[in-house]
């Protein structure tokens, strides 16, 4: 009894010197808390003080993390229980012809139109915020950039693939059209980026430059039917069984690189930085940015520029943000912290969202591709709302042609 | 195989050394006394030694000894968490000396190497896995992981000026981990602590003691390799319970950095009233750990404090000696994480980009940890006519309780446990210098509460949390025994003692699940 009645006298000695040392080192509670956040919508001048954009979607995008609220009739959208972080928001909203001229001042053209706003990276801090979201009236277009494959694979020796890439342009509309002449552009992809979009938006600084072939009524597009334009117009599943048989592609980038097809018509090479690439070069991890644009002038005598600050190196040309019909945004994927929004290169008129692919490096068969949104007389009209983050998703797999 | 038969090999060489000469005690001058033939009895009788305060080294008049082991240790089965894998092996070298360098120091030196393999680990690239900084990482892909520890601990302190005794000691460990299957990641640990102290007497045989720390714990991944070729291959990124994040090639250009500072304070009592004896030591640390990516990219910032009591009371009458230890130790930590936006400069002269991270915003304590674990063991020893033990009992309880939380959203993991072990140990056969101990043990575990709150259903979740979670919940008994055979041995015509130590534990659990654990030692000592 005396040895434990010793030891907790021993203890007890200590333990009071122990209470006034540990007295300073608590801290209060002040953990991060959920907070609410209200988007209101804003529609388009022109439209009537009465039309509203009730009843309508709006999107928070973080990462791979979509939160969805419908507006109210005031047009506003509540999220409630939200992270406070940084999101993308994002909304559209199809009209019909019939319900577009009862929104519409005076008289209007009964017409399909559709609505989009979007504002990337928002930081949502403050519980109870308001954020204005301000709708555009989307031009649909009718030749669009469909799908962009840049990934690559793996071959049957599970090395690296890239012969196979290729960019997909989509008739959108109900008219045929031809593709003579048109222009498609991949933006510079410097490591750190030479020319982001907040730098300069009358124009996009491209590092190649590609024209279709053809006097103006060669090559014709119908309604749903798509232009594939290859680097190697072959069947890719001989060296890689994972890959597609590009042998049907519509235009080739013709280069000693890759196997060419001489059946498949050559696309023209306008411009390239890089002297030894003829062919297109797309980074299989990203960054990408592709625009496909119209013009009358002479593309050969458009500026060029260095870097800024650099007087030797990689030249870019600079192409009139005018004349461009459409344009998408693939960032690179970076482990921990996700695509560098940071990096974009095209301005929010030309696509106001941004794609990745899920791997840091490529060679995984992702696809970047325009959603479907519906079927009218077996033809499929894609999503066009100037926002690839809404426009696009990332199948694996998915085969030209197929939406 | 091959720890083994490093084992092998340098038990032959201890075993070539073997004579038959005196025996051997130490002389105690004070009121310590140690007994060769049980080493640990040894430590627990010298109370300020495993005590981080170096000045009470002479308080306590013992004889010079040193202390010199070989230890191979092999684990396995299926009952085990995910990230530790379900087989270890290793093998570890050690020796310690204690030595009155002159008539105003004493010193004692600790050098111990461990290396081994840890088998079918997965999930997890760094050194602490459990219960502390929340940012680590790794592949769901299981591999093999060698590891090599070195550590380094000094002590030094001056004999009693007037009532005052000035110490210091210093540590040093040096790890290096490294997976041996793709994604191959190899992660480095420095760390280092110098603590200064000082013990006043207060009176004949009652001491106070007072140290202050300064500790610097460095754990980096510098890059992760892979030879592979699968596309499709994931890399991992946690930031507490079930938040992780897996990105396909996240792999390449990876690193990460972990860079803790830590300060502490130890108080240390100790007294001897006749036979009883005891010590208390209370120590308070208190640390920031940074974590830094490529570009010094940060994920957040991780706190802790972590307390801890301990007491041992001995007490000895006449051919009985009691004693009671009672440990008890409390980890708070909490971890502000980082929503970061990258700043890319170009300075429009000279091109020249500059990249930095700042914070967007700042998560508090986002991550928060508590950490529980008391052990309450009581012994009692019988004593010889020499005052060496020749039996004893030995009860020891364990209870420990962790919580992580995760606040937006909110995710939770705790678990709390109680365990108890029976030990008896009892000196079997005497003749000349040699001796044969037998200590059966018993013992069994039972879960208290587990509780796993997820705002996700990821592969991390399912693949290591879910899994961990029956782990958490199933009870166990476990038992075995050691036997030690002590013997004289000749190094230099001095005579030494050495023994031989065999140790087995085998545990079954409620679900079937077992694990076996066996143990080899030799050692000598040596004055």
């Amino acid at each position: 009894m005396i040895f434990f009645r010793k030891t907790v006298v021993s203890v007890c000695r200590l333990l009071s010197a122990i209470a006034l040392l540990t007295a300073f080192s608590c801290s209060s509670d002040d953990t991060t808390h959920a907070i609410s956040v209200k988007i209101q919508v804003v529609l388009p001048d022109g439209f009537n003080s009465s039309a509203s954009y009730a009843g309508q979607e709006v999107k928070l995008t973080k990462g791979s993390q979509v939160l969805t609220a419908v507006t109210d009739e005031s047009g506003i959208a509540l999220f409630i229980n939200l992270v406070p972080d940084v999101y993308d928001i994002s909304t559209s909203w199809e009209i019909d012809g019939d319900e577009y001229v009862t929104m519409i001042e005076g008289d209007a053209e009964n017409k399909a139109v559709v609505l989009s706003g979007s504002l990337l990276q928002k930081a949502f801090i403050t519980d109870g915020e308001v954020i204005t979201l301000q709708t555009e009236m989307a031009t649909k277009q009718g030749l669009l950039i469909s799908k962009v494959y840049y990934a690559g694979c793996k071959d049957n020796n599970n090395k690296n693939y890239s012969a196979d890439q290729y960019i997909e342009f989509y008739n959108n509309s109900d008219e045929s059209m031809y593709v003579d002449g048109l222009y498609f552009a991949l933006a510079e992809s410097e490591s750190t980026p030479a020319y982001p979009a907040s730098s300069n938006s009358g124009y996009v600084y491209a590092k190649q430059i590609f024209q279709f072939p053809g006097s103006g009524t060669e090559y014709k597009l119908e309604p749903g039917a798509s232009v594939l334009v290859v680097n190697s117009a072959t069947d890719h599943t001989q060296s890689a069984s994972a890959s597609i048989d590009l042998t049907n592609a519509t235009f080739e980038a013709k280069g000693s690189k890759f196997a060419n097809n001489p059946a498949v018509p050559q696309l023209i090479l306008k411009y390239t930085t890089y002297a030894s690439l003829p062919y297109m070069n797309l980074l299989a991890g990203g960054d990408l940015a592709v625009v496909l644009f119209s013009t009358k002038d002479d593309v050969d005598s458009w500026e060029k520029v260095y870097k800024v600050g650099a007087t030797s190196g990689n030249m870019f040309i600079k192409i009139p943000s005018i004349t461009i019909m459409d344009g998408i945004e693939c960032l690179k994927n970076k482990a921990t912290t996700g695509p560098e929004v940071t990096a974009k290169r095209l301005y929010n008129f030309i696509d106001a969202g941004y794609q990745f692919i899920n791997s840091v490096s490529g060679y995984t068969r992702e696809v970047v591709c325009r959603i479907k949104s519906s079927v009218t007389n077996g033809n499929a009209y894609l999503k066009d709302t100037n926002n690839s983050t809404d426009d696009f998703s990332v199948l694996t797999g998915i085969k030209p042609g197929l939406y | 195989m091959k720890i083994m038969r490093l084992f092998f090999l340098f038990s032959i060489l201890f075993f070539s050394s073997l004579s038959l000469k005196a025996s051997i005690n130490f002389i105690v001058n004070d009121s310590v006394e140690a007994n060769v033939d049980d080493i640990d009895l040894y430590y627990q009788r010298h109370l300020w030694l495993k005590s981080q305060n170096a000045s009470g080294l002479s308080l306590v008049q013992i004889a010079n000894f040193g202390h010199t082991a070989i230890n191979a240790e092999q684990g396995s089965g299926d009952y085990y968490r995910i990230q530790e894998g379900d087989k270890k092996k290793s093998l570890s070298v050690f020796s310690e000396r204690f030595q009155k360098v002159n008539k105003d120091w004493y010193v004692y030196g600790r050098f111990e190497f461990n290396m081994g393999r840890q088998y079918n680990r997965s999930w997890s690239d760094v050194i602490r896995t459990y219960n502390s900084n929340p940012y680590i990482y790794g592949s769901s892909v299981k591999g093999n992981y060698d590891f090599q520890n070195y550590i380094f601990l000094a002590k030094i302190a001056t004999v009693p000026k007037g009532k005052f005794t000035y110490g210091a000691q210093v540590n040093y460990e040096v790890t290096d981990l490294s997976r041996l299957k793709d994604p191959r990641s190899r992660t480095l640990l420095a760390d280092y602590s110098v603590i200064p102290s000082v013990s006043y007497a207060l009176a004949e045989n009652q001491h106070v003691g007072l140290s202050v720390k300064y500790r610097r714990r460095k754990e980096k991944t510098p890059n992760v390799t892979t030879v592979q070729t699968d596309p499709n291959l994931k890399y991992y990124t946690f930031k507490g319970v079930g938040n992780v994040e897996g990105t396909i090639g996240a792999y390449s250009s990876f690193k990460r950095q972990f860079v803790d500072q830590i300060y502490g304070i130890g108080l240390d009592y100790h007294l001897i009233r006749g036979r009883f004896k005891s010590f208390s030591s209370f120590e308070y640390d208190r640390g920031k750990e940074t974590v830094y990516g490529t570009n010094k990219q940060s994920p957040g910032v991780y706190r802790h404090a972590d307390y801890s009591l301990s007491t041992t009371a001995t007490y000895v009458r006449g051919k009985l000696e009691h004693r009671l230890s009672i440990v008890g130790s409390y980890t708070a930590g909490a971890a502000d994480e980082y929503k970061q936006i990258k700043i890319t400069d170009i300075d429009q002269e000279t091109g020249i980009t500059s990249i930095s991270w700042e914070n967007l915003y700042v998560y508090k304590k986002q991550y928060k940890l508590s950490d529980v674990n008391t052990n309450v063991n009581y012994r009692l020893a019988l004593l010889d006519l020499s005052g060496l033990q020749k039996a004893f009992v030995e009860a020891d309880l364990n209870y420990s309780d962790f919580e992580n939380k995760y606040a937006l959203p909110f995710s939770s993991l705790n678990h709390s446990g109680l365990s108890v072990l029976l030990k008896a140990g009892l000196r079997l056969y005497t003749h000349g210098l040699y001796s044969l101990w037998v200590t059966p043990h018993v013992g069994a575990y039972s879960p208290q509460k587990t509780a796993l709150v997820t705002n996700d259903d990821n592969e991390y979740v399912q693949q290591v949390l879910l899994p961990d979670v029956e782990h958490y919940k199933d009870s166990y008994i476990n038992w075995g025994g050691e036997m030690k055979l002590v013997f004289p041995t000749e190094i230099s015509k001095k005579i030494n003692v050495g023994y031989l130590k065999l140790e087995m534990d085998q545990l079954r659990a409620s679900s079937s699940l077992k694990r076996h654990a066996y143990f080899l030692t030799l050692g000598i000592l040596t004055k």
